[in-house]
């Protein structure tokens, strides 16, 4: 077990080197720089001479290959260098754009699982077909609607039409209930979907029967059984779907004016603010990484018939045929 | 035991970042297939919407005779009437012209993702699950990377490097669906090699090669195409909110996603340059998603 | 200038007060009780764009809402009438030669962290925008070409040298990129002068708190304020207690939230937008932007614009009250000159700007065109057509030159409207390739032509034009303000005759106001200035 965790610890801390070069190399091609765009900008009173003398400063002058390593060593000294557009730390920005995103996934994931769950169970327990019918219909109506044309409306509707939320992020609970139900009910049909199914396909399964035969009651079998069994599926998605939570964010806190990662990461891209823009790929594929890892750790907690071998790679080959038998 | 519930456990024993979103999408409801007449209506109006959508990219003309570019800055946001019947824009552009001839450009950009993640993603998983061992490995720690960056994040970056147009938009979406059609690909020739009649291929003393095309490949094929129909539906979105970003279509083409972007800023003075794009987005992301859920369904039977 | 008559109306009590004697001996605590009432209140101020480092010496545009409240200038300038007034600086003298100005600096006067204002800090404030800094990283300020030095004389005294007169040069003075900050702001390089914490102004209110993004921004009021310009409309201290700046890019949001009362000003109402609002009840106020009317410039090394005769067509193609009328509003004046109508060296040559499809198509059948199959004119088997990009700075730049496009199509022009992340824009509007640039410089005096055309500055047409740079550089030397205003006609003339630029409309700032707000006034060059803004209860 300790060698498995280790091996996947090093494996997360390679494809982090690896997505942060990879981020380096695109942003390296760009066809422009901060600072080109901070003479060109009208009224900006500075001289191409000016840039040259802006460029040395911020070292962008220097060999590409050098300034990577530049910022490599940064990055493990813990300096994640300054904002060529703000001047603002970028740590700073980081640090104070975090918990406002953190906030939001986490609401947004709350209202996904709930909504998600509470359709899939009320799906999967509809006594009428056309109820049932008119449940399934739901999610894939929900991951057909842009994220930002919900936020659209729900601005419109509920800050302006009715006034009951602020349009724009003021730190209240009120405006957080706008941006995470958008965020949610964009997350909740795959959360959804795979609950449902796993619900229909555990309600099948034979030993859901003998628990019933043996008397136990219809409720107990839901929680003890059913959902058990459903839960793991559910669990990996919630992986899969914390990347789109993010992702969702930088829509989002755009519609909604909030502060935070997703935001300070469309402004960075669309200026080339390049320190940012590494900042956020790394911080963001870090915590992806993590939260993954921690995911697949818990595997083996939930479902003690999913033994962890230590060479985990090795092992796919063969197994594969195996262990499918022992989960019915 | 049901398909499903094989790759499940396979991917979990794996011990990897296992499971992927393609198997969670496997997983997706199959019990519907016993209501034959509720997958008619599900399928019906979306062959239906997606038959017309087609048409409209196809032949624009023939649905419209107003040119979706023409201003008529007397008419501007004129609301929707007989002579106009989705209104106009803020340049006196009719908007259901506009709304037809976008089809064209909203639908090959995301053939266009879509063909990029499938063929590079095919490649990838066809070459690691054949190759196995140092291959295998490689490429699939590639994936991994590509997956720990938001797909959102990379299309985002990708087209500002590109440049923004409908096409690059639609590569940067296209490319970062490619680990999703690599791992599906991979675990698919996995599953599909481990079955008995392959093994009996191979004690038969056929080649890899022949197996990969005569059994690999055909029995992948479903899972494949339900995934195609379910990322065209989900490039359409990410097209759009890319335009919706300003990242994406270039003025004065039509483009669903710009529509929709260029309509938002006249909510209070015309709901309807938001309201009909956003329509047609929906509209044809359901279709394709139904048609996507159903291929599923069918191959899992 | 609607609104400085508003706020006059508004404070007239208070002026009839301070008419009678010294305004600076009036006090917040000694005016009358109906405008005690109005102090208090916080205002919440809905920005359209991303602020950016907050360095003085750069204030760009974005940022040019916030920094007039946290720093004053040495002179004040009357936005009605362009005079130049006293502030930090109490009274000055100009030398016969017009090479020094000697500035006699009011006393009392202290930074937000306490320290004084002297003689010794203007100098170095000013040494950092003339000279620049090098081991700071600090660029010279283009608008202080000519600075040669400044003196102290002794501590209420200073004198500035310059080493060509410079007719624009006291204005320059009054403007917000030249406000006075303290010694511990000067003394941080380029990057952290660019932090909102360390900008430490004179200005009425200084920043009480901010987030690390600068998306919510909150200014406290200084009560001890004292040193208003005579020009505003009340003395002491100012009246909101605290302003909150927040960012918001969504136009439909910023509306909405004023509509609304979540907040009270958002700048840059769409031109839609503002028939809607006015029906709600709300204030919408239009300012015209001093400077340059907002227009194409033109890239004379590029493909077929070195032809005189192109541009005087495309001058003639282009139909500016169908613009105005389609994609603006009656907020925003039509171009008449080079020089918005609101500007106080303006004179009309309309007749240059006239629509005209017929000169238009004259003038390029003369040049040699002929219409292709596919509709647009050509020579030598190359079509006549250029490709703009979207400017990121106009919130209607995708829609204007759209409409461009079809107006420039009619005569045979092909316009290609592109639009391209911030990043591409700033290398794609300097390649040769790109022949307009849609864009405006912002200031209030005429010199602002110089700081855009001239060689040695902004260069706007990238060829060199003596005749060009002899007027521009003759108007800076004028001896008097009439022999100047011939001289700046004369430059009107000469790049409309030339059609070394296309005037589109005269660059506007829109704010929409909730009807709680009184007194709010800006700038000469538009830029909100919140001292005599007021809420009422």
């Amino acid at each position: 077990m300790a060698r498995y965790i280790a091996a996947r610890v090093f494996q997360a801390i390679a494809v982090l080197w690896a997505a942060y070069t990879v981020a380096f190399i695109f942003l390296s091609v760009l066809p422009s720089d901060p600072i080109s765009i901070r003479i060109n900008a009208p009224d900006s009173g500075l001289t191409e001479a000016d840039g040259v003398r802006l460029r040395e400063y911020y070292g962008l002058d220097k060999p590409i290959i050098l300034q990577y390593f530049v910022r490599l060593a940064g990055i493990f000294s813990g300096d994640l260098g300054f904002s060529l557009v703000r001047g603002t730390p970028v740590r700073s920005m980081i640090a104070a754009a975090l918990p406002p995103t953190v906030q939001l996934s986490i609401a947004g994931l709350i209202v996904g699982l709930v909504l998600g769950g509470a359709l899939a169970v009320a799906a999967s327990y509809a006594r009428f077909p056309s109820l049932k019918h008119f449940l399934q219909g739901i999610p894939p109506l929900f991951a057909a609607v842009p994220t930002f044309l919900l936020g659209i409306f729900f601005i419109q509707i509920f800050a302006f039409n009715l006034n009951l939320v602020p349009a724009v992020d003021d730190g209240s609970f009120e405006g957080l209930i706008g941006p995470a139900l958008t965020l949610g009910i964009g997350i909740s049909p795959s959360l959804a979907q795979v609950l449902l199914a796993s619900l229909e396909q555990t309600k099948g399964d034979a030993f859901v029967d003998v628990v019933l035969a043996k008397g136990a009651g219809s409720g107990f079998t839901f929680w003890h059984h059913v959902i058990r069994n459903a839960i793991l599926p559910w669990l990996t998605l919630l992986g899969l779907t914390f990347g789109e939570l993010l992702a969702g964010s930088i829509v989002i806190e755009t519609v909604f004016s909030r502060d935070g990662l997703g935001r300070i990461t469309e402004g960075a891209v669309a200026a080339q603010d390049l320190p940012v823009i590494q900042a956020v790929v790394l911080l963001i594929s870090a915590l992806y990484v993590a939260v993954n890892l921690v995911i697949d750790l818990l595997y083996p907690v939930i479902d003690p018939r999913i033994r962890l071998g230590g060479a985990p790679i090795r092992l796919k080959r063969r197994a594969s045929l195996t262990p499918a038998k022992a989960t019915s | 035991m049901t398909s499903e519930n094989f790759q499940l456990n396979t991917a979990a024993v794996d011990g990897r970042t296992i499971f992927g979103r393609e198997a969670a999408l496997r997983a997706l409801p199959r019990w519907s297939r016993r209501l034959s007449v509720a997958t008619a209506i599900r399928v019906v109006p979306a062959i239906a919407v997606l038959a017309i959508v087609l048409l409209w990219a196809i032949l624009p003309s023939l649905f419209t005779a107003v040119d979706p570019n023409l201003a008529v800055p007397a008419q501007k946001l004129e609301a929707p009437s007989a002579a106009h019947l989705f209104g106009t824009d803020y340049l006196g552009r009719d908007l259901l012209s506009r709304v037809i001839h976008g089809t064209r450009e909203s639908l090959t950009g995301a053939v266009i993702a879509v063909a990029v993640g499938l063929v590079l993603g095919s490649f990838i998983g066809l070459v690691a699950g054949s190759a196995r061992g140092i291959t295998d490995s490689l490429l699939m720690r590639l994936v991994d990377v590509l997956l720990s960056i938001p797909a959102f994040l990379l299309a985002v970056t990708v087209v500002v490097v590109l440049g923004f147009s409908t096409t690059n938009a639609a590569i940067a979406v296209g490319l970062s669906s490619v680990a999703t059609f690599a791992r599906l690909i991979r675990s698919e020739v996995l599953r599909v090699s481990a079955s008995q009649y392959v093994e009996a291929a191979v004690s038969g003393g056929v080649g890899y090669w022949s197996i990969l095309g005569r059994h690999i490949l055909p029995n992948s094929l479903n899972s494949a195409l339900a995934l195609v129909a379910l990322q065209l539906g989900m490039a359409i979105l990410w097209i759009a909110s890319l335009s919706f970003l300003g990242f994406g279509a270039q003025p004065p083409n039509p483009e669903w996603g710009l529509l929709v972007s260029e309509g938002r800023d006249f909510l209070g003075s015309g709901f309807w340059m938001t309201l009909f794009p956003g329509l047609a987005i929906v509209l044809v992301v359901i279709s394709f998603n139904t048609i996507g859920h159903v291929i599923r369904e069918k191959s899992a039977q | 200038m609607l609104i400085r008559k508003k706020a006059a109306i508004a404070a007239a009590a208070i002026l009839a007060l301070s008419a009678t004697g010294c305004a600076a001996s009036v006090s917040a605590g000694t005016s009358s009780d109906s405008s005690n009432s109005r102090y208090g209140g916080t205002l919440t101020f809905l920005d359209p764009v991303a602020y950016t480092a907050f360095n003085v010496t750069n204030t760009l545009w974005s940022n040019s809402n916030v920094v007039p409240q946290l720093v004053d200038r040495l002179t004040y300038q009357d936005a009605k009438t362009g005079k130049i007034e006293p502030w930090l600086a109490s009274s000055w003298d100009v030398s016969s030669d017009g090479l020094t100005y000697t500035f006699h600096l009011r006393k009392g006067v202290t930074f937000s962290d306490g320290t004084q204002l002297d003689a010794q800090v203007v100098k170095d404030n000013y040494d950092q925008h003339g000279l620049g800094d090098k081991a700071k990283g600090i660029a010279a300020d283009s608008f202080f070409t000519g600075y040669v030095k400044s003196t102290v004389v002794d501590p209420s005294t200073v004198s500035i040298t310059l080493s060509k007169p410079d007719a624009g040069f006291l204005q320059v003075t009054s403007i917000y990129r030249s406000g006075i900050v303290a010694k511990s702001t000067l003394e941080k390089d380029w990057n952290a002068q660019g932090q909102l914490d360390n900008l430490v102004g004179s200005g009425p209110f200084k920043v009480k708190s901010h987030d690390a993004n600068n998306t919510t921004i909150t200014l406290e009021r200084r009560d001890d304020y004292d040193w208003a310009p005579q020009g505003f409309a009340h003395q002491g201290k100012a009246y909101l207690k605290e302003i909150v700046y927040k960012t918001v890019a969504e136009d439909s949001v910023r509306m909405g939230s004023v509509k609304s009362g979540q907040a009270q000003i958002a700048r840059n109402i769409l031109p839609t937008d503002e028939a809607a609002l006015k029906s709600a009840g709300i204030t919408v106020n239009s300012y015209s932007v001093q400077g340059e009317v907002n227009h194409l410039g033109i890239n004379l090394n590029s493909k077929f614009v070195d032809n005189e005769n192109v541009r005087l067509a495309l001058q003639a193609a282009t139909n500016r009250q169908e613009l105005r009328d389609t994609v603006l509003s009656d907020s925003y004046g039509v171009a008449k000159s080079v020089l918005p109508q609101a500007d106080h060296n303006f004179t009309d040559q309309s007749s240059y700007l006239q629509y005209d499809q017929a000169k238009a198509e004259k003038l390029l059948a003369d040049a040699g065109f002929t219409k292709g199959s596919d509709g647009f004119l050509q020579k030598d088997g190359n079509t006549l057509g250029f490709t703009i990009y979207v400017a990121p700075y106009y919130q209607t730049s995708k829609k204007l030159l759209q409409l461009l496009s079809q107006e420039w199509g009619k005569v045979g022009v092909q316009l290609t409207v592109k639009e391209v992340d911030s990043g591409t824009y700033s290398t794609k509007i300097l390649s040769a390739d790109t022949a307009f640039n849609q864009t405006q410089w912002s200031r209030a005096d005429a010199d602002v032509l110089r700081t855009a055309f001239g060689s040695e500055y902004g260069f706007a047409n990238k060829v060199a034009n003596p005749e060009l740079d002899k007027l521009l550089q003759s108007q800076a030397e004028a001896g008097t303000p009439d022999a100047r205003q011939k001289i700046v006609t004369d430059i009107q003339k000469y790049l409309l005759e030339h059609a070394l630029e296309i005037p589109l409309y005269d660059e506007t700032q829109v704010f929409a106001l909730a009807k709680t707000v009184n007194g709010f006034a800006t700038e000469p060059v538009a830029r909100a200035e919140l001292y005599d803004t007021w809420l009422s209860k």
